[in-house]
């Protein structure tokens, strides 16, 4: 039984629930067009939730040992709150403009959060499952929020029915498991993994769970949704797609195979490195062609998350920390390139080719040059944040013997070079088509300002980061 | 010695430059004015910094002077790491000279979104001097490779017709390259868990190994240089480059490859280097040889210029890989020769451009009269890149093909034939350019105005300057070549 003292150990999970249903009633009862209440409402929630964060103990374990607080969960937690907060600060205006101003939105937005936040803390296959249901069918819905767009039906269904899936296949797996090792619990698989020879089921189970959060992650190949849904769906549930849902998955699959599944080393190390070339050459390759910038980014996607699969590919914890960081700096880079997606209109209308901000740069040279400088970082071209992420991946790969991760790796950023370049090639070298509208979003902006500048002074704080991924995750 | 940062603030005052040309308000023609005086007196002054650091610096010490150092990283201790010797001063010198030169003559030739232009060229200048400057692996290979960003702008930007492929060409071609080196850097980063060049010289890797890292080295610097058969990239972005970035390419950009050698794959790898010695020397030749039959089929006179470049680095190679004193001295010699020949000779055919839009060999003809200055200029230039005595061209050469003939005569004898070869094509482009009239119409084109006769006789009173008195460089960079020498 949960003790009345330990209720502090799950603060931010409580606070967010609590809250989510608060603002589900306020909104369903409330007659009055409120939706910026609900949205400043939704804010100072996950805002608390943050701060809570810092009042948990490290090394709990509740509801026994099913839900356990690491120095990592905690801070990703606090990593998951921060985006999540960001996300919804700057789609405030994407919304109005796009009519989703729908109370539905920041209340599945936050019951996702609070799927990943348990995500994050779960030491138990079946806590697992639930937090990763709970996580996607928030999404799914708000997928299909628009709901007279073709499109974003379409994605939604796609979504719905292959994530779907993918959640069936978790449990197929985990059933498995537990056929073998009698429980679901990491600590006791843990044990069992350590002590016993092959087992083909064991190794089944281990296969089928990689490959349910391998298709969380959109990593090839179990990619296949990732760009219909990423283009179908509002630009503002885009940015939560590429970001929080890959974090809490890359934390899962951390806690997974550095936990429970670390005695099958040999079962999933080639898994997890064919994974990851795959999703390099698949996400490079296949964005090259790509003029609709959600498409790309979707592309662009899969490829990143190559990259953090070489540092888990490594089987050490300099290499796993180098994912972390990576994971870091891919989260932010994304969230700026897609406030600027977000941002871009004309004539009431978003924006998303490529050939709709030619000549960017004669009538914005500051946001060109932010966004040159996010598009740069993520390309890994020195010396913005990106390379340095590159780097410790490339080094981690090299130090563990896998210099043929590495070698791919760099081929295929050279690759994916390319189409970023494509995007620069059209903010400077182009010709101007047709202006953006003038009226560009304050609150965009300045997040898109951040994050440049996050990128581009990064080698200055790189090392105090890196020092505090190391005392997380040790 | 000396506390002041006199290197970072090298490097740091054109960033500086940047950051203001970026953020000036004001109507476009101000601001392009403005900002060109600000661009020029920023160079002016690293000019002078860089000739302070000239006079100030112990040619007797071969050592690093002026070190500065902070760790970046804990990482491999990269860190923030800057020191000069004698051959990164040579080509700092080098730098310094050509951008306010550039950037004085972009009042005639960039005329639209000069504020973009004096951010891309303020900040290669900065990039430029931290690669010749900075003494950490990685911290070269981020200024190496930042560098491809403004080309990528100068190119695309202010080219010609086919600006974007050749931007594309060249950014996508040079970042292939390096990132092998990038590689080569992990392996030896974690290998000696360091990155300071200075200590890496040291450091003693494996015989197999070392080839390894030389090969992964070696595919990025010869895509600068740019060595046979990676030079593909050169011609394309020389024609469709504006002239001042011509001027930069050849001038400094292809020297980053030829530095690269000296600083990083001789000392850092001397057994691979040796080994692979015989085989660089071969490509040397086989660059020479037939870049110079291309040159001469050329009817285009940039292309024409970008081939003879190729071959020209060519004796830089086999001058360094002769691995003998006369060798590498002149190979820095023919480097810095070729820095100031080539951009003298691209900034002539940027005049005549100007003038009638055409860069066919066959649209000119019979210049020396309608144009006798800048005939005469163009012919001490041209004299001067085919090696003629007493001009900087010559001592270069010959240096170079004195090494080759040690390391092996026949190869020497190659070598040497690929001056007759250079000769040929400059020569008759002089004929064809400057004195036939037969058959064809005679060109009339406007004299060089003054300024441009100022900047264009500067070049060659350098070239002559350098030719007469080779012993100022020559003796500048003994230490550095012995010291380097003794790895061997």
């Amino acid at each position: 039984m949960l003790h009345l003292s330990q209720i502090s150990f799950i603060l931010p999970e409580l606070i967010i629930f609590l809250s989510g249903i608060f603002i589900l009633i306020y909104g369903a009862f409330s007659k009055t067009d409120n939706f910026s209440n609900i949205n400043i409402l939704a804010l100072m929630a996950i805002l608390i939730a943050g701060l809570s964060v810092f009042f948990i103990d490290d090394y709990k374990s509740l509801f026994n040992n099913a839900f356990v607080i690491t120095p990592l969960a905690k801070y990703i937690k606090l990593l998951v709150l921060i985006i999540s907060f960001l996300a919804i600060y700057i789609s405030y205006n994407y919304l109005s403009h796009n009519e989703l101003k729908v109370f539905e939105y920041p209340v599945l937005l936050i019951f996702s959060v609070l799927g990943m936040l348990i995500m994050i803390s779960s030491n138990d296959l079946i806590m697992l499952y639930i937090s990763i249901e709970l996580q996607s069918l928030s999404l799914y819905v708000l997928v299909a929020l628009r709901r007279r767009s073709i499109k974003a039906s379409e994605a939604a269904l796609k979504y719905f029915i292959l994530g779907s899936i993918a959640s069936a296949i978790i449990l197929y797996g985990a059933s498995m498991i537990y056929s073998v090792t009698g429980a679901t619990n990491y600590n006791i698989i843990s044990a069992y993994s350590k002590i016993s020879d092959e087992n083909i089921i064991f190794s089944f189970g281990i296969i089928l769970i990689l490959s349910g959060i391998a298709f969380k992650l959109s990593a090839a190949p179990f990619h296949m949704w990732t760009p219909d849904v990423y283009e179908g769906s509002p630009s503002s549930v885009t940015t939560i797609l590429v970001t929080l849902p890959k974090l809490a998955a890359l934390t899962v699959l951390i806690n997974l195979l550095f936990k429970p599944f670390i005695g099958q080393v040999e079962v999933w190390q080639p898994i997890i490195i064919i994974i990851s070339v795959l999703s390099m050459a698949v996400g490079s390759i296949s964005a090259l062609k790509q003029e609709n910038l959600k498409r790309l980014f979707a592309f662009s996607t899969i490829a990143n998350i190559g990259y953090v699969l070489i540092g888990l590919a490594c089987v050490n914890e300099d290499a796993v920390q180098s994912s972390l960081l990576y994971i870091f700096v891919y989260t932010f880079g994304v969230l700026g390139v897609f406030s600027f997606i977000m941002m871009l209109r004309r004539d009431d209308t978003q924006l998303v080719n490529i050939s709709d901000i030619s000549g960017m740069s004669k009538l914005n040279p500051i946001l060109s040059l932010f966004i040159a400088i996010l598009l740069l970082s993520m390309a890994g071209i020195p010396p913005f944040g990106g390379f340095f992420a590159k780097l410790y991946i490339f080094s981690a790969a090299i130090e563990s013997d896998l210099l043929f991760l590495a070698i791919s790796g760099v081929i295929f950023s050279v690759v994916s070079a390319y189409y970023y370049l494509k995007i620069i090639k059209a903010i400077y070298l182009d010709e101007v088509v047709e202006d953006i509208a003038s009226n560009l979003d304050k609150k965009q902006y300045l997040i898109i300002a951040f994050t440049s500048l996050l990128m581009l002074t990064f080698i200055f704080y790189a090392d105090e980061l890196i020092r505090f991924i190391n005392f997380i995750y040790i | 010695m000396n506390s002041f940062p006199i290197l970072s603030s090298i490097i740091i005052l054109p960033l500086f430059g940047a950051l203001v040309a970026m953020l000036v308000k004001g109507s476009d023609k101000e601001i392009s004015k403005n900002l060109r005086d600000l661009a020029l007196w920023i160079s002016i002054v690293e000019l002078i910094l860089v000739v302070l650091l000239c006079l100030q610096f112990d040619q007797s010490n071969d050592n690093f002077q002026f070190v500065e150092k902070t760790v970046l990283l804990t990482k491999f201790n990269i860190s923030y790491f800057l020191g000069v010797d004698a051959v990164s001063l040579t080509f700092m010198l080098l730098t310094a000279f050509l951008f306010p030169l550039c950037i004085y003559y972009t009042k005639l030739s960039i005329k639209y979104r000069t504020r973009e232009f004096m951010v891309c060229f303020l900040l290669l200048q900065a990039l430029v001097m931290g690669v010749f400057s900075c003494l950490d692996i990685v911290l070269f290979y981020i200024f190496f490779e930042s560098l491809l960003i403004p080309m990528f702008l100068i190119i695309g930007i202010w080219g010609g017709k086919r600006r974007i492929f050749a931007s594309y060409k060249f950014f996508i071609y040079t970042l292939a390259g390096s990132v092998f080196f990038l590689i080569s850097i992990i392996v030896m980063a974690s290998i000696a868990n360091t990155t300071s060049i200075t200590e890496l010289d040291n450091y003693y890797f494996d015989i197999e190994l070392q080839k390894w890292l030389w090969l992964g080295m070696f595919v990025s610097f010869a895509i600068k240089v740019p060595m046979w058969p990676f030079h593909t990239w050169l011609p394309d972005a020389h024609v469709e480059a504006p002239t001042v970035g011509s001027i930069i390419l050849a001038g400094i950009l292809l020297k980053v490859g030829g530095y690269a050698f000296l600083r990083l794959s001789l000392p850092i790898l001397p057994s691979a280097s040796f080994y692979f010695s015989e085989a660089i020397l071969i490509l040397s030749i086989i660059a020479i040889i037939y870049t110079s039959f291309v040159a001469m089929a050329q009817d285009d006179m940039k292309k024409m210029i970008a081939y003879s470049s190729v071959a020209h680095m060519g004796y830089v190679t086999a001058g360094i890989f002769s691995l003998t004193e006369a060798g590498i001295k002149g190979a820095i010699f023919q480097m810095l020769s070729h820095g100031i020949v080539s951009s003298a000779l691209f900034l002539s055919i940027g005049f005549l451009y100007e003038r009638t839009n055409s860069r066919q060999i066959k649209d000119y003809s019979f210049l020396v009269k309608s144009m006798p200055v800048f005939s005469f200029l163009f012919i001490v230039i041209v004299l001067s890149s085919v090696g003629l005595p007493g001009t900087s061209g010559f001592i270069g050469e010959l240096m170079s093909v004195l090494g080759v003939y040690k390391f092996n005569s026949i190869f020497g004898f190659f070598v040497a034939f690929g001056l007759v070869l250079g000769a040929i094509y400059m020569l008759r482009l002089v004929r064809q350019i400057v004195f036939t009239i037969e058959a064809r119409k005679e060109t009339t084109l406007k004299e060089l105005i003054f300024s441009e006769k100022i900047i264009l006789s500067l070049f060659a009173i350098l070239s002559i300057l350098l030719g007469l008195m080779p012993n100022i460089l020559l003796r500048f960079i003994d230490s550095f070549t012995l010291k380097l020498l003794l790895n061997f």
